[in-house]
């Protein structure tokens, strides 16, 4: 009996902290999207590699 | 001649009497003595619930894998109740990762409580090392088969998983099915 009344305490607990969740905040790279890296800041964003062409294309585009 | 036949007859069941009471109670007494722990011991382990951030001064909590393990477990030491486990973890519902666990568990022969300590290495298809260290309780059926309940953290350190500066301690709540082998 204590032990159910501890599992379901358990659960309740693991069930508010679940419905809290901050879901944008990443700590591992597996917590993004495929493509993506998670920074220092914890949040997920494309590689340095796919910016590069952006620089390219302002740059392309100055006269 | 027939009185002295009947008190050997009823002598010998007196001593069948006793020999059966006996037996049964030394079947009682293994029975409500502590059990040995097995020898051997499988288990197959479900784990869910959250993971927190941490770094950059800011803490954050989201939901963790669905962590799966399949372990397998030998009786190191029978006072105390020490085995040593080891075994293959997978990740998933949000992403696919394999690894392998190992570490050691206390029981004890009193308390249906178990104590277990160890560390957990993800090698695919990122890495990532933790430490990992659970409580629970098993309650167990005479088939040699139980029911197990632990509340499991984990805290990853190292690997190419991490992001630069970052640390995940996941804290999952864990049903476990045990099989006794031996």
């Amino acid at each position: 009996m204590r032990s159910n009344t501890l599992l379901a305490l358990l659960a309740l607990a693991i069930a508010l902290v679940l419905w809290a969740c901050d879901r944008d905040v990443c700590s591992r790279h597996s917590d993004c999207a495929a493509g993506q890296t998670c920074t220092s800041a914890g949040i997920c964003s494309a590689p340095a590699a796919d910016a590069a062409p952006t620089e390219d294309a302002s740059d392309g585009g100055a006269p | 001649m027939s009185e002295a036949a009947g008190v050997r007859r009823g002598m010998r069941l007196a001593v069948m009497r006793c020999v059966r009471s006996l037996a049964v109670l030394v079947l009682l007494a293994h029975t409500a003595a502590a059990d040995p722990p097995p020898l051997y011991e499988a288990e197959l382990r479900l784990g869910y619930g959250v993971a927190v951030d941490g770094g950059a001064g800011m803490m954050a909590t989201r939901p963790s894998p669905l962590t799966i393990a399949a372990t397998g477990s030998v009786a190191v030491s029978a006072d105390p109740q020490v085995a040593a486990y080891a075994g293959l973890v997978a990740e998933t519902l949000d992403r696919s990762s394999v690894g392998a666990t190992a570490g050691a568990r206390l029981t004890s022969p009193k308390l249906p409580i178990r104590l277990a300590a160890g560390g957990t290495w993800l090698f695919a298809p990122y890495t990532l090392w933790g430490l990992q260290g659970s409580a629970g309780a098993c309650a167990r059926s005479g088939t040699g088969l139980g029911l197990c309940a632990d509340l499991q953290l984990t805290a990853y350190v190292a690997g190419t998983d991490l992001a630069p500066g970052r640390t995940v301690t996941q804290i999952q709540g864990v049903i476990g099915m045990v099989f006794d082998a031996l």
